[in-house]
């Protein structure tokens, strides 16, 4: 892979989203819309939920928020809102960051193809714009991360920001792999907002968890480590690496299926080539 | 057909040699065999789907045959039929991504004289989204031109172009020639017929010096 050309795609990525009305206007509308439903629906009465990342034997006492030990691990005392916040906050920059990523990557796909033909890599493209994508969707989360102190109190705000930013990668992630797959708008945004609807917005929610049966599905879906390491770092002092972990091998195995997907609909022969002998 | 004089090598610098291809059970190309010198402008010509798109496209390597075998000497510069360029970018924002792909050094004065060579230079800072069907088309051209390739694949690359531009770009078509390009250009207009050393009808997915 050579720097230059990543560099190359990455720039001519950023340019293409800058300009791309549509999708950036979702940078605003999406997280104001998730917050405005929170604010709207979810009252300030306090609940009990429970972390999920955090076993009860790594629980240390006192916390700054009650927090007590449950049968499965610990237990968390906190509004319903300031939680909803936390874990829609995740879903928002998620379905911003795959939003955007699927556009990227199913946008103009011949002139793309056209680019391979001249020399670039497939890996290449998909690394400038995974890292074109990275800096648009950091600028989302910091609007995002600037909207939360409004409905919550963090314990640790810097590292619940690292969660929102995991959300955005898994998800940018997801989109890129989604957009290699499938050619049309439509199927890509079904399936980008099915995943964020079920996993980011419904089955990470610490409200839903507290009373969910099979979890283990639950803990395997691409947001249940960023939303983790965001609602552990929002509510308390424990660990968040094994929750980081998980959110960043989901980003790096999703972007390495979209890489293969990408190298084999995109590429091409070059040269002398022979075929069905 | 015409034989001005020129750098004509004798070794062919495209070669296709059996090319069957089949789309949804028809059959687009029946063994198609058929070689460019450099050095001439070859017209390849045919109704509409007779297959002509797709013959290119496989030269190119954008599409795998079925049976055959391609032998190129050199780099391929390819002018699709329909405009593939990125919405979003403008005109000199195409021709850096390209000739960064490219690897071309100095990408500044070879885009400027392929800009004003085709007429583009006033549209350099142009969107292609905002941009007419003949600025995209002379993007499009100017695209498969770029880093100065030994062969050169042109689907019908002046569909959209006006006269003035369409008479600039045989001239550089005959300039290509006698520099010892191989020129593979996809055409249905008769009167282009006068303008190529060699010519090849498809018809039925056969393909046949004409």
């Amino acid at each position: 892979m050579r720097l230059k050309h990543v560099r190359a795609e990455a720039w001519a990525s950023l340019h293409r989203l800058a300009r791309n009305r549509l999708a950036l206007s979702l940078v605003l509308v999406v997280p104001l819309t998730f917050f405005a439903a929170v604010l709207i629906t979810t009252p300030r009465r306090p609940t009990t939920v429970e972390l999920a990342s955090v076993p009860e034997e790594e629980m240390v006492m006192p916390p700054r928020v009650p927090i007590h030990p449950g049968p499965r691990g610990a237990v968390l005392d906190a509004s319903e809102r300031s939680l909803s916040a936390v874990f829609i906050a995740v879903a928002a920059v998620g379905a911003v960051a795959a939003l955007l990523a699927l556009d990227l990557a199913q946008k103009d796909a011949a002139a793309t193809r056209r680019l391979v033909l001249s020399g670039q890599q497939p890996a290449e493209i998909l690394a400038g714009r995974f890292a074109a994508l990275t800096c648009v969707v950091m600028a989302a989360t910091a609007c995002v991360a600037a909207a939360l102190p409004l409905l919550v109190r963090a314990e640790r705000f810097g590292l619940m920001v690292v969660g929102l930013c995991l959300g955005a990668l898994v998800h940018a992630a997801y989109g890129l792999l989604v957009g290699a797959i499938f050619r049309r708008d439509l199927v890509g945004i079904l399936l980008v907002v099915l995943l964020v609807n079920l996993d980011a917005g419904w089955l990470q929610n610490p409200l839903y968890y507290a009373g969910a049966q099979h979890r283990v599905v639950i803990r395997a879906l691409p947001a249940h480590g960023p939303a983790q390491v965001a609602l552990v770092a929002a509510f308390g002092d424990y660990p968040v690496g094994h929750a980081a972990l998980l959110g960043l091998g989901y980003a790096v195995l999703l972007l390495a299926a979209a890489a293969v997907v990408f190298t084999l609909r995109i590429r091409v022969a070059r040269g002398s080539r022979r075929f069905g002998h | 057909m015409r034989t001005p004089e020129r750098l004509q090598t004798t070794q062919p610098l495209l070669e296709a040699r059996g090319i069957s291809f089949a789309f949804l059970r028809r059959t687009v190309l029946r063994g198609a065999s058929l070689s460019v010198a450099g050095g001439t402008i070859t017209g390849v010509v045919g109704e509409n789907g007779s297959g002509k798109t797709t013959l290119l496209r496989i030269l190119a390597g954008l599409t795998a045959p079925d049976v055959g075998e391609v032998n190129v000497v050199g780099r391929i510069g390819y002018c699709p039929q329909d405009t593939e360029l990125f919405q979003l970018l403008t005109v000199r924002e195409h021709l850096r991504l390209f000739a960064s792909a490219l690897e071309i050094p100095a990408w500044e004065a070879e885009a400027e004289q392929l800009a004003t060579r085709l007429a583009l230079r006033p549209y350099l800072d142009t969107l292609v989204r905002n941009a007419s069907g003949g600025t995209r088309q002379k993007l499009n051209l100017a695209l498969a031109l770029l880093g100065d390739p030994d062969v050169l694949l042109l689907d019908e690359p002046y569909a959209a172009f006006d006269w003035q531009t369409y008479e600039a770009f045989w001239e550089l078509a005959a300039e290509l020639r006698k520099r010892g390009k191989a020129v593979l250009l996809v055409s249905h207009l008769v009167h282009d017929r006068k303008r190529v050393d060699q010519l090849w009808e498809l018809s039925d997915g056969v393909i046949r010096c004409a």
